[in-house]
């Protein structure tokens, strides 16, 4: 089954979604054995499921009760918790990690390299030293061994956020005037925002740079909008906004989703910005209150199905609201209380270290 | 005083109107001028018999005043039609003359107290209300801070009313029928609202008040307090429980009408009250074990969902419910020990069925949870992290072990404590926090002879 997946993440045209979906979720259901009890208890099988719609997804809060995975892991990821908290942290149990890696690196180069070039990589993300099981580090990890030029790095650690050095490796940067990608926690970059106010500094990265953000304002940190953030990024960085593109990801899923803006910018489309899914990936939104499909355009909660998960769970229900758009969704918001995804608290922390 | 409000529509008759602090200062000197002519000289006999007026309006199913707020409420506070007209008589059937009367009596020892001297211990004594009492209503709930309107005209204060501006309608609308009945009175009340965090009009509102009484979440009553020069007395964040115990679980039918009982007051106003139950206790040992009194506990909420359905509910509270509903079921297969019964589309009403006695708070609108008890000693431990927000229990008991139970739950830091069905219908004489009503908002003279 991982290799069918594979041949699609490779060559997506070829596919069809609707019935590769429901031959992963036969196998899910075969080989998941957790996953198989929660079907069974809504009287769901792969032979009563006949649409990859209607295929059961299993909340997020899954992942801390019981290991949904169809093998033995190659690799665990775990959701964000501070040293502090007593919460339950979430598991990934990934058996093949060949997956996650096409799948992040396919979907990453679409959205954040279309020009198809090679980049230093300043990552504003804890280094795998700091955090060895988190999946965004992972993913750091393989797109700078894949496409990072020389001096890439990483200005979190387990000593804290390193901004001073961060600010160093930009000025450096400025100088040689070879463009670079900066794959930051959204707060940290706020953070360095902060830093650049207080210091009176304002940058001006060569043409060419780039930004990727995620996991949101969740922290402690000061909150940003969506366009103050993008105005930061021009007035400290001179970063234009249709450079600047946001992640939406999550520990349970081998697959992200990306904005447009520079995807489209690089094919001359001209669509507001908005979440895009690789074509292995489809997104229905249901209502809160009835988990039932709401019609297009209307907000509600976001259900993921990831045929890059094939060897956990593909269906994946959020507690993230948002709508569909054209050819891809919006968030419009994490509900207060789900926690803090994406190393926000993390980052608090470390942040505390300093 | 009575049409301000009324006046001042936009978009709806209700539509909160863009006060300054200029126009408030002038809302505050007519009031305290009408205080002077109308309220200061009045006696309570008839302050007292004013206000019921204005409540037998609201007792009256054919008063335009209740037929516009059962028309108008479930919009504004998202509970069901059914429940606004089942609930408002409830509301208002406490301020009837007699207990209004009698919790004078009781609580400053004579009805003429706010009148006259009356004989005190070494000479007399009188009460005197302050001039200006202002009050911040959190409008969770419809009528809630209602008490507080009617306490401030009997000690013959004028009182401001900052409604919520999500939730104006009731107090408006009450305001307006005491002006019908009587128009100096309700010259001395002024319900009014702005955007919270308005420093200029906020002072304007507090510096002029002796007391101000609040209800709201912590964070914001904290805030309040700060800006309030005089008497501050807040209503915070509070929970409320059930506890059932073991002697009182014998028969299935007299166990169903308790099921029933502790699932009333859980469905009224949708769960959303400090008084409303967030779990039930269960003590073990009886004839009906903690589990099999969710299931009937489950079957009275199913019951009640049909006579009393539950309202519209934010997109947060839906989520909020399945995610405890999610927990509790991947638990379940995970092998804890649990059960969830739960409405079969929707989020209407939940129940689980939960062996670990922790106490945890409920994310609301008719989600319980079931707990075991192996003593009633084991709640002082369990409470404790609660014990400064702790507020009514609904207590099914022996009377013989009613005392030592309730000596226990007070013990725990519970102020309140009623029979299951009761919880959301307290007396007048209800010590709100653990304080008392009138006596707290007066001033004592004492004469010696």
């Amino acid at each position: 089954m991982d290799t069918e997946v594979l041949d699609f993440i490779r060559n997506p045209a070829g596919t069809d979604f609707d019935s590769l979906a429901l031959a992963v979720f036969a196998h899910q259901f075969r080989l998941n054995l957790p996953y198989q009890r929660f079907c069974l208890a809504r009287g769901q099988t792969p032979g009563t499921v006949t649409r990859w719609q209607d295929i059961p997804a299993v909340p997020t809060v899954a992942f801390k009760e019981l290991d949904l995975t169809c093998g033995p892991p190659e690799k665990i990821f775990l959701t964000s918790g501070t040293t502090r908290g007593q919460e339950k942290r979430g598991r990934h149990l990934v058996p093949d990690l060949r997956l996650y890696h096409a799948s992040a690196l396919s979907h990453f180069s679409a959205c954040l390299l279309p020009d198809n070039r090679r980049l230093r990589v300043l990552a504003l993300i804890p280094s795998a030293e700091a955090i060895p099981a988190s999946s965004l580090t992972q993913m750091a990890e393989w797109v700078m061994a894949e496409w990072g030029g020389e001096g890439s790095g990483y200005f979190i650690d387990a000593n804290g956020v390193h901004l001073d050095a961060f600010a160093d490796a930009v000025a450096r940067v400025q100088r040689e005037g070879t463009p670079v990608c900066i794959l930051a926690i959204t707060s940290a970059l706020v953070a360095f925002f902060d830093w650049c106010e207080a210091h009176g500094r304002q940058f001006a990265l060569p043409g060419g740079s780039r930004i990727m953000d995620t996991g949101g304002n969740k922290g402690k940190g000061r909150a940003l909008s969506r366009n103050g953030f993008l105005q930061s990024c021009w007035k400290y960085l001179k970063v234009a906004g249709y450079y600047c593109v946001n992640e939406y990801g999550m520990t349970e899923m081998a697959s992200q989703f990306y904005d447009n803006v520079l995807y489209n910018r690089f094919r001359h489309g001209n669509e507001p910005r908005y979440k895009i899914a690789p074509p292995w990936v489809r997104t229905l939104v249901v209502d809160p209150e009835t988990l039932a499909e709401v019609p297009p355009g209307q907000t509600g909660l976001l259900r993921h199905f990831d045929l890059a998960n094939c060897g956990s769970v593909m269906a994946i229900q959020t507690d993230d609201l948002g709508y569909t758009t054209r050819s891809g969704f919006e968030i419009t918001g994490r509900v207060p209380g789900a926690e803090a995804r994406g190393c926000a608290l993390v980052l608090d922390e470390l942040l505390s270290v300093q | 005083m009575r049409s301000y409000w009324m006046n001042c529509s936009r978009s709806s008759e209700y539509a909160v109107p863009a006060l300054s602090a200029t126009e408030l200062q002038s809302i505050i000197d007519q009031l305290l001028a009408a205080r002077a002519q109308y309220l200061v000289h009045r006696s309570v006999a008839s302050i007292v018999s004013g206000l019921d007026r204005a409540v037998q309006l609201w007792l009256d199913p054919t008063s335009s005043e209740r037929q516009e707020a059962e028309a108008a409420l479930p919009a504004e506070t998202g509970l069901s039609p059914e429940m606004i007209c089942h609930t408002l008589p409830l509301l208002f059937q406490e301020y009837r003359a007699e207990r209004v009367e009698a919790l004078l009596r009781d609580e400053l020892g004579d009805l003429h107290a706010l009148d006259r001297f009356i004989p005190a211990l070494k000479g007399w004594r009188k009460a005197h209300g302050p001039a200006l009492i202002t009050q911040v209503l959190a409008g969770n709930l419809p009528g809630a801070g209602l008490d507080g309107v009617v306490f401030a005209l009997l000690v013959k204060s004028a009182t401001l009313v900052k409604a919520s501006s999500s939730a104006p309608l009731l107090p408006a609308l009450f305001a307006r029928s005491l002006a019908r009945v009587d128009p100096e009175l309700g010259a001395c009340l002024a319900v009014v609202t702005w955007p919270g965090g308005n420093v200029a009009v906020e002072e304007a509102a507090f510096a002029r008040a002796a007391i101000v009484l609040a209800s709201g979440s912590d964070e914001s009553l904290a805030a309040l307090r700060q800006r309030v020069r005089g008497q501050f007395i807040g209503y915070g964040h509070k929970v409320s429980f059930s506890v059932i115990t073991k002697e009182v679980l014998h028969d299935t039918q007299s166990v169903q009408e308790l099921a029933r009982k502790a699932a009333y007051d859980v469905v009224l106003f949708d769960q959303q009250g400090c008084l409303s139950p967030q779990l039930v206790y269960v003590e073990e040992g009886g004839g009906v074990t903690p589990g099999e009194f969710a299931v009937l506990l489950a079957q009275a909420l199913r019951h009640w969902q049909s006579s009393l359905p539950r309202g519209e509910i934010p997109a947060e509270a839906s989520i909020a419910i399945r995610r405890v509903r999610d927990e509790v079921e991947w638990q379940t297969l995970a092998g804890k020990e649990a059960a969830l019964y739960a409405s079969p589309s929707g989020t209407a009403w939940t129940i689980i069925d939960d062996a670990d006695p922790t106490c945890v708070l409920s994310p609301l609108y008719r989600t319980v949870r079931v707990k075991p008890l192996t003593t009633l000693a084991q709640l002082d431990t369990l409470l404790s992290p609660w014990r400064s927000h702790l507020e009514a229990v609904g207590l099914a008991v022996s009377p013989a072990r009613l005392m030592e139970a309730s000596a226990l739950l007070g013990r725990a830091g519970v102020s309140r404590i009623c029979p299951l069905g009761a919880m959301q219908m307290p007396p007048l004489s209800w010590r709100h926090g653990g304080r008392p009503r009138i006596a707290d908002l007066v001033r004592w003279v004492g004469v010696e002879a």
